[in-house]
């Protein structure tokens, strides 16, 4: 059996916001944090605006299965309007995590959506828009998940996740690093018995 | 040497870049698309000195590449589905010119209707059109097997297909050693540059001929694909020596003492090698075999694989499927081992249309086949399960 460390990670974004490009970067932190990893993406279409997903999982032996993710450890949503809870959390493992991207609407009701699973939230697209990262009228969220779900995993430092980044971006690079560094460092969990 | 993340088809446009290849040509065609994209964008760079050249379709592409092989230019293209189907005619005609082309092709499944999904009936659809195929597992494989391709179709002049899984590899970042060029260098010289097309020396080329010098034609092609096996195995070692790495015709683990042997092509090897010792616990000692070489067939090396007496069932897993007939890996292998010493019975997976291969349903098909719901069925379908 492949080893039990093994994790899986679901990303949901649309076209264009960049979920592909933050798995692929967070395989890259991953490695750099000593697993093997594999990220892909949703087998699809490629289209601007509709729903996609991507994957990442990593495990400390290089023989990991190769089929899609299907009882992920942890569930990313760059977009809490895109999908209902049912496409969310499918799968999602009874202990696991679910990061959303939210200024604080709906937490309450995706904290009950959520279950026993731990919620995490970071206002990614205020971020992305302050750091000047938006496109066609969509702020660019993907760096500040990706340093969200670096901190939520327990991946690496800060540090570690900045020089990962280094020359793994290509436009923007300096503007992408620092929302990576303020979703690492804003991304905060929202506990059951929160009151708002 | 430092480990790189890259896809599988980054792996091949740096594989092409390494090999020095002298013309590419290419349309454009899902799951494929990247690598031509990245070699496009390499050429544009000035990091590629290669020709790259864009044509209206697949056909063209092949047939473009075609008139560099007969100029002694060393060629690639890549493609999918539709587009490897367009392309049929000339296939033929790169083999039995014996042109040292070399293609990826990235198992995509045939619509109607559309798919994405890596169903492998694309290419075993190529099957007899006398081109070497090698079905690869992961990422470093692609790579590596791109740079063999090269140096066993110029040593053989026999084209040859190198073939993986639509998005599971093909978009798939993983740890890859890339090799320097040096290496590549010494293990692939460049092309001799025979050229049949000389403005020196004009001539015909392929001119009608009758069937006894046509049947000549074709047992000589037939005969050098006979001797690729032995050809690969010293090339391997060759690559051992200077990469540190090599692959064996046929993977095989565990079949010493296997009672029931999972066999299978692609990656859908690695999801059964991750699972195999789980899945011994159960029933019975699982054995494992992927098909690597495909065609010429190394039915040599298999039947001696799967020869042990105490191998009483073998489970072939087939994403592709030749309707009215069954999985073509499953119908290769029972052909194969008629009249050897293999005393199994083969039973077929069947996943065409590109059905996943999780650890789940791998374990309920060999529950199928020997669990207390024992099924005689021909065929089990994955989408059934």
């Amino acid at each position: 059996m492949y080893t039990k460390d093994m994790v899986e990670v679901r990303i949901h974004g649309r076209g264009g916001q960049g979920a592909v490009l933050a798995a692929s970067l967070a395989a890259e932190v991953a490695f750099r944090s000593g697993y093997y990893p594999q990220a892909f993406p949703f087998f699809g279409a490629e289209k601007r605006g509709a729903p996609v997903a991507a994957f990442l999982r990593y495990s400390s032996s290089l023989l990991m299965p190769r089929c899609r993710i299907y009882e992920p450890f942890c569930v990313v949503l760059f977009d809490t309007k895109s999908l209902p809870p049912e496409i969310v959390l499918d799968g999602l493992k009874e202990k696991g995590k679910l990061l959303l991207n939210t200024a604080g609407e709906n937490v309450s009701y995706w904290r009950k959506a959520a279950g026993e699973r731990k919620l995490y939230v970071v206002d990614a697209s205020h971020i992305a828009v302050d750091c000047g990262l938006i496109s066609s009228g969509m702020p660019l969220v993907s760096s500040v998940m990706l340093g969200a779900l670096v901190k939520i995993l327990d991946l690496t430092s800060l540090e570690v996740l900045q020089e990962t980044l280094q020359g793994k971006i290509s436009q923007f690079e300096k503007e992408n690093i620092e929302c990576a560094r303020q979703g690492y460092e804003e991304v905060k969990e929202v506990f059951q018995d929160a009151v708002f | 040497m430092k480990r790189k993340l890259m896809n599988g088809n980054q792996a091949a446009a740096l594989a092409v870049k390494l090999a020095r290849v002298q013309v590419v040509s290419a349309y454009p065609i899902t799951p494929q698309t990247t690598i031509v994209e990245d070699l496009a964008d390499m050429w544009a760079r000035g990091t590629f000195p290669g020709e790259y050249v864009s044509v209206e379709s697949e056909y063209s592409a092949m047939a473009y590449l075609i008139g560099a092989a007969y100029a002694g230019a060393r060629s690639f293209t890549a493609t999918s589905c539709q587009g490897l189907a367009y392309m049929h005619e000339l296939l033929h005609w790169a083999s039995g010119a014996r042109l040292p082309i070399v293609m990826v092709n990235v198992n995509r499944s045939m619509g109607a209707p559309w798919s994405l999904e890596p169903d492998q009936t694309d290419s075993l659809s190529q099957r007899d059109t006398g081109w070497i195929q090698i079905y690869c597992a992961d990422v470093q494989e692609i790579l590596d097997t791109i740079l063999l391709s090269f140096r066993l179709a110029e040593e053989s002049r026999i084209p040859c297909m190198v073939v993986y899984d639509g998005f599971s590899l093909s978009h798939t970042y993983e740890a890859v050693e890339p090799p320097e060029q040096e290496q590549v260098d010494a293990f692939l010289p460049l092309p001799p540059g025979e050229a049949a097309i000389n403005p020196s020396n004009p001539q015909n080329i392929q001119a009608v001929t009758d069937s006894r010098y046509l049947s000549r034609v074709r047992q000589e092609l037939h005969l050098t694909m006979e001797k690729v096996p032995e050809a690969i195995k010293k090339m391997e070692n060759e690559f051992y020596k200077i990469f540190g790495r090599s692959y064996p015709l046929v993977e095989s683990i565990g079949l010493d003492d296997a009672e029931t042997v999972i066999v299978t092509a692609g990656s859908m090897g690695q999801t059964v090698k991750s699972v195999l010792p789980s899945l011994s616990s159960v029933h019975s000692k699982k054995g494992f075999l992927r098909f690597r070489l495909f065609r010429p067939l190394p039915d040599e090396d298999i039947a001696a694989l799967l020869g042990n007496a105490q191998i009483k069932k073998v489970l072939v897993i087939d994403r592709n499927l030749s309707a009215g007939a069954g999985g073509i890996f499953a119908q290769e292998l029972s052909a194969l081992l008629q009249g050897t010493s293999f005393q199994g019975e083969i039973f077929q997976l069947n996943l065409s249309g590109g059905v996943d291969l999780t650890p789940d349903l791998l374990n309920k098909a060999l529950e199928k086949i020997e669990g207390a719901e024992k099924s005689r069925d021909k065929i089990i379908w994955g989408v059934d399960l």
